[in-house]
């Protein structure tokens, strides 16, 4: 844990972790590929909930929601002059956050980082029809599919920076709990177990 | 009286379908809902700084203000600490610890050990696991992660060893529980008046998948079980 001040380190794979996304994430977005961009952004699913790190939540939702807007300008039939320097101008951030992490200059990274997801937000909010933020929705995903993976709502919550009446409403929507090991118990057993429980103490 | 200890998760979707009000009913039945300080603050206080939900915190809110739901407010922290470490020390990928529980899922488990609560209310499907079924977790994350998971069984058994089998309840069960003692009775009536349908296990139905989709742990496979059963059951009452 980084004390106050300190910026705090990474661990030896999730530093190629978030390296390896950041590199396919300047490709597809080169390629406009909405569908590369989602993909990669799962990459980091492991790490993040392995490693809780706060770098591969950022980076993870970065690739996610480039991919969102790259997707939504395919669907609106074109790229406008605004949306293509937006593209560039990421392309050239995420370029900068490469070599930084290389470095190992962490307190740049982190201001890389840290920009990349104002221009997103900013951006999104004059582009999007959408009453949500992209970045929020991304949190959302991501946060989804750290779910599958075995955390609680609550770890899952505070990890990706979301309440759990969102995340909650958002699992709801998955197939998370379909998975047969999750069940304990019969419906008869559970039906049964609930009926002697709140039965009335005398 | 009966004594339960409501999670975060039940709290939350039950608002979000509305059917808070099902507390209030059980209460009146002899019911109370016990809900640790730290699980209170973490859903009123989250709901309020969200605009989509500031208004089901709000309603959440008024059931602790009608005690329908009691805050515990005394400090659980130490023994939390405890019961958290066992958790997350249980599950080790390349060597690194696996934090799966927060520090409100261990403080709901500790809170219903230490006032001997006759159930647990969560619909937090890894804390139930913890509770019932520990050793189903590491077959759950190998199939996850693709890799090893290390098991630190000792740990993983003390969590289960300190809840000593303490029943565990999801929102879905409170909900069939509640229609099987009558809360439902009314908006069955009411709804027998307008529609040509089969309304008991329609409004079954209809609730349990909403709680579902609003982040129960239950499968629909579950569900189908529970409308029969319930049907089933009601029907072999009708003819003794």
């Amino acid at each position: 844990m980084a004390k106050a001040g300190e910026v705090p380190t990474f661990v030896k794979e999730t530093k190629k972790d978030i390296l390896d996304v950041l590199r396919n994430t300047k490709e597809a977005l080169d390629r406009r590929n909405s569908q590369e961009l989602i993909e990669t952004s799962n990459h980091l699913v492991h790490s993040v909930s392995i490693h809780n790190d706060p770098r591969a939540v950022y980076v993870s939702i970065i690739a996610y929601a480039l991919g969102k807007i790259v997707e939504k300008s395919e669907a609106l039939g074109g790229y406008r002059k605004e949306l293509e320097e937006f593209l560039e101008g990421n392309e050239q951030n995420i370029g900068a956050a490469i070599k930084f992490l290389e470095k190992d200059e962490l307190k740049s990274f982190d201001n890389a980082i840290k920009n990349i997801l104002a221009l997103i937000s900013e951006f999104d909010n004059s582009f999007s029809k959408y009453v949500q933020d992209v970045l929020e929705f991304a949190k959302i995903q991501k946060g989804a599919k750290v779910y599958e993976h075995g955390l609680s709502v609550a770890s899952v919550a505070k990890l990706v920076g979301i309440s759990q009446w969102e995340m909650m409403e958002k699992i709801g929507e998955t197939k998370a709990y379909d998975h047969g090991v999750l069940k304990t118990k019969s419906t008869r057993e559970r039906y049964e177990q609930t009926k002697k429980a709140l039965k009335k103490r005398d | 009286m009966t004594l339960v200890i409501v999670d975060s998760g039940t709290i939350i979707s039950c608002a979000m379908n509305c059917i808070l009000w099902v507390f209030d009913e059980l209460k009146q039945q002899g019911i109370r809902f016990i809900v640790p300080a730290g699980v209170k603050n973490e859903v009123i206080d989250s709901g309020l700084k969200s605009e989509k939900f500031k208004y089901e915190a709000i309603r959440v809110l008024h059931h602790f203000v009608n005690g329908t739901f009691e805050s515990y407010d005394e400090d659980l922290s130490k023994e939390t600490s405890e019961l958290l470490s066992y958790a997350n020390s249980s599950f080790y990928i390349n060597n690194k610890q696996l934090k799966v529980l927060e520090d409100t899922d261990a403080q709901v488990a500790v809170l219903a050990k230490k006032l001997n609560a006759d159930a647990l209310l969560t619909d937090e499907r890894t804390l139930r696991l913890f509770i019932e079924n520990p050793d189903a977790i590491s077959g759950f994350l190998q199939n996850k992660f693709h890799t090893k998971v290390e098991v630190n069984e000792k740990s993983l058994h003390r969590f289960s060893d300190y809840m000593e089998n303490m029943p565990v309840i999801r929102s879905v069960d409170l909900v069939v529980y509640a229609i099987e003692n009558g809360v439902f009775d009314p908006t069955i009536k009411r709804c027998s008046i307008v529609k040509n349908i089969d309304c008991r296990k329609e409004i079954i139905r209809g609730l349990l998948y909403a709680l579902r989709f609003s982040g129960c742990a239950v499968s629909f496979e579950e569900i189908n079980d529970y409308v029969n059963l319930v049907l089933r059951d009601k029907n072999a009452k009708k003819k003794r």
